[in-house]
């Protein structure tokens, strides 16, 4: 369970996003780009067998 | 604000997103549901999946969708059979999953309209300017209601009190309990 300072920091996000509408969006792209660049990366090393297990496809 | 935000500000979720959204638009009605919304509205955290409910089509009409999607770099996880995609997975009420060739996510996780509730969610399907994109997404209170009343892990529930936050002066309780109340009845 995480604890209040987590909640205090989701609702401190989301009232900047709301009052910033044209801002927000340049600083979470490097994380949310990163999180791809570095799941393919990964599991283009793998094979195929493998990546369609940890998807859960037979 | 903008629908049409400046390329490089894009997401390669958004992307992805805006790709899919144009192709499968072609052929039918669809709507962007879940995690992708509040992503694209801010939230910050990561997925993998953009989930896409579309209008109960017949198979040829999927063949064609689903031609669009390979002839633009798209493959499907399950196979390449169109016929057996459609027959195995789509009338069956399961996703079919898509990504790049070359590339295993993000993925596009597509299924068929299943019920009142999935229809009620293309029916009154939205655009959000917020996030820049020019697709459609299910309405947030549809959003809110199912992470709140359906779904409810920790991550659901975080996703549904930034929605609350970031759309409060557009959202109406009396539509979340509207929908609250369909789950209710159709998904428990």
């Amino acid at each position: 369970m995480r604890d209040e300072t987590h909640e205090e920091h989701i609702t401190r996000w989301a009232v900047y996003v709301r009052d910033h509408p044209s801002e927000w969006k340049s600083q979470l792209k490097p994380f949310l780009d990163s999180q791809i660049t570095m799941a393919n990366r990964v599991l283009r090393k793998l094979p195929k067998e493998k990546v369609m297990e940890i998807k859960g496809i037979d | 604000m903008n629908l049409h935000q400046p390329v490089e500000d894009k997401t390669l979720l958004d992307k992805f997103s805006e790709e899919v959204a144009k192709i499968v638009g072609k052929h039918c009605k669809y709507a962007i549901v879940s995690g992708f919304v509040a992503i694209a509205s801010g939230r910050s955290r990561g997925t993998e999946d953009i989930d896409m409910i579309i209008e109960r089509i017949d198979k040829d009409t999927f063949k064609r969708i689903h031609s669009d999607l390979i002839k633009a770099g798209f493959e499907a996880l399950q196979g390449s059979s169109a016929d057996k995609l459609y027959d195995l997975y789509l009338a069956d009420n399961l996703s079919l999953r898509y990504v790049k060739k070359g590339s295993y996510v993000p993925e596009l996780e597509l299924k068929l309209a299943k019920d009142r509730l999935d229809e009620d969610q293309l029916k009154n399907r939205v655009k959000l300017p917020l996030t820049g994109l020019d697709i459609y997404f299910s309405s947030i209170e549809t959003n809110i209601a199912f992470k709140e009343e359906l779904l409810k892990s920790e991550k659901d529930l975080e996703d549904a009190r930034h929605l609350r936050i970031v759309y409060s002066d557009k959202i109406t309780e009396e539509e979340i309990n509207r929908i609250k109340n369909m789950i209710k009845s159709l998904r428990k």
